[in-house]
């Protein structure tokens, strides 16, 4: 491999980190704007998609069956998650349900332990087929599935928060909760709904990079934080935001191991993170809000 | 048509609703006036469903309403439009209009007929519908609040203030619209402070001081009585 071989092979790999991380941030964005709530579990949600879809594939579902089951189950774990641990509590304080979704996520840890055993698991990917070449670099099948599947999903969602009335309704709970009710929208129902899609998301990311990783119950820790950065730089509740960070978050680490140091490379990720958040508190793409009246 | 009987209520422990009753029938346009702090937008939100009342209740064509969730009481018929307008500036005109009309669930061709009549209302909404709430100026801002409104078809039009904020010309268009509501039949409860240009185009009036109705009567009365003028109108 010459030099600029290497370093699209970086690339790639930038690019197959930035998907899981974009797609955990939006997953993370879409419950953040509804419920004003960032919900920590999402890691989790992440896991419990992929060990989800390895069971079911080696229970000899077919592939494109046991992808759609997976994340049907997941969002609903996620939107049960809302309904019976969440919403009883709505009124706390903040902290109170930041806690609460820690909490959540170390139950739902233990569950998957419980489940799915302490052993790694790996998912076939999900077409045969052999690596491509591409300027002397190699570029794995799955690493287009899963660029392919955050097109996607991006798309899914604009088309519903865009297009569909219950996608603009939630939108509207997400910006004016007096003026949502008012308008007969329940914000509890929102809020279900925003966690389901927040789930499936994660579920989605853990689902199409286990073909490339180990896969265990603890796995879904470091996305997690990752995607948590990638909303944040993102400006918090930018999904646009979200997506471009979440690469950003994914090529720069990738050339930092590639070319600085792989040790070193979450240290020095880290820094920049809070070098972005001095100068720039409200994230790249966070709006200044200013309330109207 | 609208019985509001012995409504007490308020935010945690301040009660802010004393005990408040009044009526509004159909095809009458009913004045709420107070200083601020009195609890007329208070009242709005009881009737609307947004607070649950300690006390009393609502009942809204024969049908008793009170504590029911906002959307079933969209569905009975009773539209709020709020204080300071809460239109989604995010989201385009269109789809505001379109959550105007969310409790029904509206299909297709029904929206476009919905669309078409606040269209004939306000001109303006046609031109500005495939834009952004947020760019629309104040006065376009609170005809889309209006509009958004009407979306539900309503049999009641609860309207706080909606001449706040407005430039003289503009508010004068806006209860040019009230005027215009009424006569399409549509009885409107209208909170204002603006209470000389309120008066003049209500037909009764109530007067609320610190939770409790003080006054009310015949609009034209109330206008030509000394001692409001002096009260609440400066002359």
């Amino acid at each position: 491999m010459n030099e600029f071989s290497t370093l699209v092979q970086f690339f790639f790999s930038g690019l197959t980190s930035g998907s899981v991380y974009a797609l955990i941030a939006v997953s993370l964005v879409i419950v953040y704007k509804v419920s004003l709530l960032i919900c920590f579990a999402q890691g989790e949600f992440f896991v419990i998609g992929a060990l989800t879809m390895v069971t079911l594939t080696s229970k000899g579902l077919p592939m494109p069956l046991a992808f759609a089951c997976s994340v049907l189950i997941s969002a609903a774990v996620g939107a049960l998650v809302e309904r019976f641990l969440i919403r009883p509590i709505r009124d706390a304080s903040v902290g109170s349900l930041i806690v609460m979704t820690i909490a959540i996520s170390l139950a739902l840890r233990g569950l998957a332990l419980l489940i799915w055993g302490k052993e790694s698991k790996i998912l076939p990917p999900f077409s045969a087929g052999k690596p491509i070449g591409v300027f002397g670099a190699t570029l794995q099948p799955q690493v287009l599935w899963i660029i392919g599947i955050t097109i996607l999903v991006l798309l899914v969602i604009w088309l519903f928060f865009e297009k569909t009335t219950m996608g603009v309704a939630m939108r509207a709970c997400a910006e004016n909760r007096l003026g949502a009710s008012l308008m007969g929208i329940s914000t509890e129902k929102a809020a279900f709904l925003s966690w389901a899609w927040g789930s499936g998301i994660g579920a989605l990311a853990g689902m199409a990079v286990a073909p490339l990783l180990f896969m265990q119950y603890s796995s879904g820790v470091m996305p997690m934080v990752k995607g948590f950065i990638a909303m944040s730089v993102g400006g918090l509740a930018s999904i646009v935001g979200a997506v471009v960070a979440g690469y950003l978050l994914g090529v720069v680490e990738a050339y930092t191991i590639g070319l600085i140091s792989s040790q070193f490379s979450d240290t020095i990720v880290f820094t920049l993170l809070i070098i972005v958040l001095i100068f720039k508190p409200s994230g790249l793409f966070g709006a200044t809000r200013s309330r109207e009246v | 048509m609208l019985k509001v009987s012995d409504i007490h209520a308020g935010y945690g422990r301040v009660e802010v609703l004393k005990g408040v009753s009044l009526e509004a029938s159909h095809g009458e346009v009913v004045c709420l006036l107070g200083a601020n702090g009195a609890g007329k937008s208070t009242l709005l939100r009881v009737i609307s469903g947004l607070i649950a009342p300690a006390k009393g209740s609502v009942a809204f064509l024969g049908q008793e309403i009170t504590r029911k969730r906002p959307d079933d009481i969209v569905r009975a018929g009773i539209s709020h439009v709020p204080e300071g307008r809460q239109i989604f500036f995010t989201l385009t005109v269109q789809q505001n209009l379109l959550l105007g009309a969310y409790a029904h669930g509206c299909k297709r061709a029904e929206l476009d007929k919905l669309y078409q009549s606040v269209f004939d209302l306000f001109p303006i909404l046609k031109e500005r519908f495939a834009g952004k709430a947020g760019s629309l100026s104040g006065g376009e801002q609170q005809m889309l609040a209006i509009a958004r409104g009407l979306m539900s078809r309503p049999k009641l039009l609860l309207l706080d203030e909606p001449s706040l904020g407005l430039a003289p010309l503009l508010v004068q268009n806006i209860f040019s619209i009230v005027k215009d509501l009424r006569a399409a039949g549509i009885p409107i409860l209208l909170v204002e402070q603006n209470v000389a240009a309120a008066l003049k185009i209500a037909d009764r009036a109530y007067i609320m001081e610190t939770g409790r109705i003080v006054t009310d009567g015949n609009a034209a009365a109330l206008l030509g009585d000394d001692e409001i003028r002096k009260r609440y109108l400066g002359m």
